[in-house]
This record gives C-alpha cells, structure tokens and sequence, in this order.
C-alpha cells in the first residue's frame, strides 16, 4: 500500500495524493469529486489531529507514520464495509415494493430544551420580536408590513366599493380575503402561490374572523377585499395575516370594533408555548390560534390543530389571551406612531 | 305561527329570536340545551358501506367506495361533498377541507386499519383505499355535524373482503392485477373512531347576556354573535376546534366540551348496540 503523508498545517508534502489525484482525473461526476475532497479533508483533519505530535520536524516520524496509515486502512475498511451492508439491505428496508417509506421524521425532537429554552433562544412565553410598516402600498386604501421573526407578511386592503351584484348584501358589507404564499416562501419551492386547498381555508378562516371586527352596517351593498401574502413563511401563519390585516385595516381607515391581535399557541406536555416557529409546528402537537378584539376577552377567531386533551385547554386559552394582549400593545403602539407621523399631512 | 310572530320575524329578526331564547327555549319548542333528534340508518345507500342520518333539518348521506392499491404514503381515504344548490362552492369548500383534515391526522380511521388481509389474518402489501362521497339532502341547520355522523356510521358499516395474493412476497417483481383475488369472506373496518360533531351559536341579547345555543339551525345561526364547532372524539380528547364571531366569555369552551362530550356517549352506545 502506498505510503500517506499529509499536507497539513505544517506543509510536508503528500506522496500519495498525487496517486489520488490520478484516479480523480478519471472521475467524470464533478458530484463525486466534491463528495471525495469532503471526506478526504475531514479525514485528513482527523487524522492529523489524533496522529501528529511533532512538529519540531517536516517528515513524518516512524510513529506517526504508521498511526497514519492504520488510520487510513481503518476507514477505508469501514467505508467499504458500510456500502456492502447498504447495498444489501436497502432494497429490503427502503425500497421494498408494497412497502410504505419508512418514517423519518423524529417525534420527540426537543422543542424545549431541559434549561427551558426553545430552538431560537426563546422561552415558551416569549413571542418573537415583532417589526411593521404601515402605508407600503400606495395603490391601496391601506397597506401593512408585518415581521413576527422570520415569518413575513405583507397585506394590502381595497375598498368598501361598490363589488360584484351576486355577492352584494343588502344591509352590510361583504369581505373577502385571499391569502397566498410566494412560491420561494418555504423551505420547498411552491409550484401555485395560491388557489391550492389551504389557501382557501386560510382565507376563508381570515374572512369569518374580520366579517366580525369590521362594522360591516357602516358599509351596506359594498366589498371589502383583503390581500395577505407570505413572503417568508417561518410557522403562526395564519396569526400573523390576522395582524397584518388589522394594521392595513387601520392603515385603510376602516371602522372596525378594535385591534384585532393574533397569536399561535401549542402545547407540550400540558406546558403553553407562543408563537411557534415553523420547526414547531409539527402533525403531532395540538396547536390553537387565537385572536382577540383590543386584548380583550372578546375572541373572534379559536382553530385548533390537531388532537388537545381537555383538561390542556383553559391553560393553553389563558396563554393564548395574555399573548394576544402583548400583541395588541405592540401593533397599537404602531398605529399611535403612524397616526403621529401622518397628522402634519392631513393638517392636524 | 301567528302572522304577528311571521312578521316580527321578518321586520326584527332578533327581537324574535330574543323572545323565545331568553325564556329558554328555541321557538320551535325545544329546550337550549337539547339537540334536534339524531337518526341514523346504515347500508342504505350502496358501496362497501353507507349511511343515511337526519338530524333536525339536516338531511345527508354518506356512501364509501373501496379500491386496492400498493401501500404508499399517499392520502388513503379521499372525501368529497356532491355538489348541491344548497349549498355555495365556499361552504362545499370548507366542508371538504374540514374532512380531509381530519381524515389526513386519522381521526376517522388508522392507516393500519386499512391494510389488506388474507383469509389467515396476516397482513399484505396492499392496501385500501376508500372514497367517501356525502350527498346532501336538506341543509337547514348544523351541517357539520349531521355529516361527521355519517362519515362515522357510514365507516361502522363498511365490508371489506379478504384477499389472496398469488405472488411471494420475497418475489421482489411488480404485482399483477391477476394475482389479487378477493375471497367471499369479508370483515369489518377495526378501529374506527367515533367521532361526535357539535355546532354552538352565542346569541348576544339587547342586555348583553350571551345565551349558548345548542344545534341551531341557519336562520337562528345567521343572528348569533359567534359560532364554534368541536368536534370530540371521546370524553377528554378534542379533535377540532374552530370558532368565529364576537365571543367575551371563555368559559363556555368548557360547557361546549362537556355537552359534547355527553352526546358523543350517547352516540357511541348507540352505534355499539347491536342491530
């Protein structure tokens, strides 16, 4: 076998890397290429970390020499080996026609760590920092911004105007949201931003929610139309287009019964934890979005997903509500500096 | 109904609809708390198993139809709502996506459930898929919950037949249509959960009492503040959970969970007896 030597930190010439380097030539797939510096480079930085000791010369001892070379060999070894055993069983486990896919996903991946903190550094009752701007959109009545960590939401709102003869209603107005998620939002490319079955829900959920914060009697026989989309989707989805409606409604200058404010809520192991980031939001954990009128006990939106135990709910509902108060400040305390910041416009 | 109450309906809907409530009682005669009667017939409506329920002014039938397939990791249970005048595209919409949610996290049936056995009990690499199609019949009231009653029931019926596969299972080629045969025995789905759907309405009075109503039907919903569904899958687990409107008491999750919570028992007693 041909002797190694490694060009490390301390610049000794490799012999048998030009041999490697012979067989790389003949390498067509650039993948393999890069997949084999990957392993040679991590080899190499652990084998010189666990084989070279001094550095008083620039050739190899006899010592080192050898622990080299049975380093190699012991690698070598189990990488063949590892393949044998893939290349046996994964047809059977993996590939096994009739056979669903085995689960890979982790049930009981940690959200909480055992010092109480979440992925982010958060605690279970800490919401993630919230960033708005008010008046993006000049093209409509009203438009918002709003960050909550990651996730990005920008909404735009039209009207009241005269709508659609089919959809007018006599004695209010009719509201109508659509809700959609660039195709770059997520961790997949989407191929439709919207039309798909959660959009709707989505939107449809939106549109129940804020037919009861709007004072639809002010407008009868016209449309209000609310345009929210993801442009970067980090989990409370849904919490976060309910908060950017409200502040494009305020924007807007719409009546409204108050604030509406918003926030996702799940619960581990009977324990709340708020604004849930996407990592967080698996199948498994039952999750509650919550919105509420001012911070008030006034709810005008409860969807639960997936299982809850009962006795979980009253605590997980008081979390939620405190939340959506802590919420409520944030965005009025927007609204406050934008009504301050247009007022020498309208000459008030 | 007298003409005066017709009229008082029609000019200040509700005003009458307070009148009745804050007495107690809904102006057909029954209580606030009482559900509509709930019938439920099983088999009557074809396929591998079926269901016909009526509930209040809610009519709707369920019918499941099954196909084999390979195991996969697809969606094996598919529902859908046959169009109606009755009902708009949005609220056919929404329906559907409430099913299908509900069908994807298994609260219906698990996938396990649905795995092909031969006349042995063991296992195959086949699978069933079912279809549920839910006809509505009469939509004035709860809706949700007349059609969650029948996907349930209509699940407790359906039959499945034992299959024979002729092919190894150790044989790694693809199987052919011809190898899967279907014996004469048949059994019944395990494992079906049941499921029990609630709608509630909170009536706002002039005073500002809220006043939860039980399974109300559209015109007595259209007049409510709020609406909230649940639907419980036994007596401490919550399934789904979605609710609109201008609601100030967070206490009646409660009450909804315990009304709920009843009526699931009495339906499960129900389905349980023997026919």
């Amino acid at each position: 076998m041909a002797k190694v030597y490694f060009r490390g930190r301390s610049g000794l010439r490799f012999e048998s890397v030009s041999n490697w380097l012979i067989c790389m030539s003949s390498i067509q797939n650039l993948q393999q290429l890069r997949e084999f510096l990957t392993v040679y480079n991590t080899l190499t930085e652990r084998c010189f970390s666990s084989c070279i000791r001094d550095y008083n010369s620039n050739v190899l001892n006899k010592d080192e020499e050898g622990c080299v070379s049975k380093c190699i060999e012991k690698q070598m070894l189990v990488n063949r080996r590892f393949m044998i055993v893939f290349a046996e069983q994964a047809p059977k486990v993996l590939f096994k026609q009739g056979q669903e896919s085995p689960k890979l996903t982790n049930n009981k991946m940690n959200v909480i760590s055992e010092h109480g903190f979440r992925q982010d550094g958060r605690r279970s009752s800490q919401i993630r920092n919230i960033n708005t701007r008010l008046g993006l959109n000049k093209s409509a009545e009203g438009s918002s911004y709003i960050e909550h960590g990651n996730t990005k939401v920008l909404c735009a709102v039209y009207g009241p105007y005269e709508g659609k003869a089919s959809r007018r209603v006599e004695d209010r107005c009719v509201i109508n949201c659509q809700y959609s998620m660039t195709t770059f939002s997520g961790l997949e490319r989407k191929k439709r931003p919207r039309g798909d079955r959660k959009s709707t829900e989505m939107a449809r959920l939106l549109e129940k929610a804020f037919e009861s914060v709007v004072i639809t009697e002010s407008f009868p026989r016209s449309q209000i139309d609310i345009f929210c989309e993801v442009i970067q989707s980090d989990g409370s989805n849904l919490a976060a287009c309910v908060n950017a409606a409200s502040l494009a409604l305020a924007d807007a200058g719409i009546p409204m019964k108050g604030l509406a404010s918003a926030v996702t809520c799940g619960v581990i192991e009977g324990n709340p934890v708020v604004d849930l980031a996407s990592r967080e939001e698996n199948d498994l954990m039952p999750r509650i979005t919550l919105a509420t009128i001012c911070g008030r006990d006034e709810v005008v939106l409860v969807e639960l997903q997936n299982r809850l135990h009962v006795d979980h709910l009253p605590t997980v509902m008081e979390t939620a509500k405190a939340t959506c108060a802590d919420v409520y400040e944030c965005l009025q305390v927007v609204v406050q500096q934008h009504l301050r910041a247009c007022a020498p416009i309208v000459g008030n | 109904m007298t003409a005066s109450t017709a009229l008082l309906k029609i000019v200040d809907p509700k005003n009458y609809y307070e009148s009745y409530l804050s007495a107690g009682v809904y102006p057909e005669g029954r209580s606030l708390r009482s559900f509509p009667r709930l019938s439920f017939k099983q088999g009557e409506c074809g396929g591998v198993g079926s269901s016909l329920v009526s509930s209040g002014g809610v009519t709707v039938s369920c019918s499941i139809e099954a196909s084999v397939s390979l195991c996969n990791d697809l969606r094996l249970i598919t529902a859908s709502v046959a169009p109606t005048t009755q009902l708009s595209e949005k609220e056919s919409n929404e329906i559907t996506s409430c099913l299908i949610r509900l069908l994807d996290q298994g609260s219906f049936v698990s996938k396990e459930a649905l795995r092909c056995k031969n006349v042995d009990g063991e296992d195959l690499p086949l699978t069933w898929n079912l279809e549920v199609v839910i006809k509505i019949m009469s939509a004035d009231g709860c809706l949700m919950d007349a059609i969650i009653c029948s996907v349930v029931t209509a699940l407790r019926n359906v039959k499945l037949p034992l299959i024979r596969l002729n092919h190894l299972l150790e044989d790694e080629s693809s199987i052919e249509k011809n190898q899967i045969l279907i014996e004469r025995q048949s059994v019944s789905l395990n494992d079906v959960h049941v499921l029990m759907c609630c709608t509630f309405g909170l009536f706002l009075t002039k005073a500002g009492e809220e006043i939860v109503l039980c399974a109300p039907n559209s015109d007595e919903l259209n007049n409510c503040a709020a609406k909230y569904v649940m639907i419980v899958s036994g007596e401490e687990e919550i399934v789904l959970l979605t609710g609109n409107g201008s609601s100030k008491v967070f206490d009646n999750l409660r009450i909804f969970n315990s009304i709920c919570s009843k009526r699931w028992k009495l339906f499960k007693d129900a389905l349980d007896k023997p026919s």
